[in-house]
């Protein structure tokens, strides 16, 4: 693997985590009686660019380099499932993300103050932010999974 | 310094702020809750236990993944799958749903307490005890099992306290 793709993928899996870890915070803050409108906004300004920096990094390196030298490799070994029910799962939940995350922040930086007033504004955006961590979750295991399977 | 032994200080740092963490919190809930009253100066340690609860869960997911990431780049993909990390990986998970859990006040905190208090300690003997030979069936049933035993253990110790927060 050229430095490259090696950058893109550590990239990848860094500002994916990192993304994951601050909607996880905005959800904990969300969550509370008292919530700061500021902080919520930064958070999840970040959380929706480093999602972001994420998906173009793991773009490019799934069609320039997983397709013709990762993919193979799987599918050829024991663990094909690997590629067959993870990555393909992955690759189409994973496109959901960025927007997830945009929605969030755009939500707070427009209808911040009603939102955060309101209980029952408050639910669904708690809803949706959970969405975006269970989510996250699901496509970082699979990722784990599926880098465990080149061999 | 190397990226492995990076990885491993910053791994060993969060374990030490995560189980030391928990271990003051769970301590400091027993001390302040006695007079079944938490004041301010109370609360206001226990903010800061979390916090540096919180700073070590980050520190210790950040580079649990340097490590996967590490593995996947140095050709040892085998160890993805061990069933150790895999165990790990769920206990880590079952910390952070716990957590929201307890902040959405969803769950008691009879059993959200022992929760939190036995997976940062199974987290911490499975990354000391690696090369023991474990499945991942036999980890999460030891979980289970010392849920249950710290459960009752935390009660009682309530009880003798007469805690009724």
């Amino acid at each position: 693997m050229s430095s490259l793709f090696q950058n893109l993928l550590l990239w990848h899996i860094v500002s994916g985590v990192v993304a994951i870890i601050i909607f996880y915070i905005v959800l904990m803050h969300l969550l509370k009686k008292e919530c700061k409108l500021k902080f919520l906004k930064r958070y999840s300004f970040s959380g929706f660019v480093l999602f972001l920096i994420s998906w173009v990094s793991a773009g490019y390196y799934y069609v320039e380099y997983y397709g013709k030298n990762v993919k193979p490799v799987i599918i050829q070994g024991d663990y094909f499932w690997a590629h067959k029910v993870f990555m393909e799962a992955k690759e189409h939940i994973f496109l959901f993300l960025p927007f997830l995350s945009l929605i969030v922040f755009l939500s707070l930086h427009y209808q911040g103050k009603e939102i955060i007033a309101d209980e029952e504004l408050k639910k669904p955006l708690i809803f949706l932010t959970g969405i975006i961590v269970v989510l996250g979750i699901i496509i970082t295991l699979s990722g784990v999974i599926i880098s465990g399977a080149v061999r | 310094m190397d990226y492995y032994l990076f990885l491993v200080t910053a791994h060993i740092f969060g374990a030490i702020l995560g189980v030391g963490g928990i271990t003051f919190a769970e301590i400091f809930y027993f001390k302040s809750a006695r007079d079944n009253v938490i004041d301010e100066t109370e609360s206001s340690f226990l903010r800061t236990t979390y916090f540096v609860l919180r700073m070590g869960t980050i520190l210790l997911v950040l580079s649990g993944f340097g490590f996967l990431v590490y593995y996947r780049l140095i050709g040892s993909e085998e160890l993805l799958y061990n069933s150790q990390l895999w165990a790990k990986l769920t206990i880590v998970i079952v910390i952070a749903f716990n957590a929201i859990l307890l902040q959405a006040r969803k769950i008691p905190t009879w059993l959200g307490s022992p929760i939190s208090l036995v997976s940062w300690y199974i987290a911490m003997f499975l990354g000391i005890f690696r090369n023991v030979e474990m499945s991942y069936f036999q980890a999460m049933i030891i979980y289970i099992a010392m849920i249950v035993f710290v459960a009752f253990v935390l009660d009682y110790i309530k009880r003798i306290l007469n805690i009724k927060i």
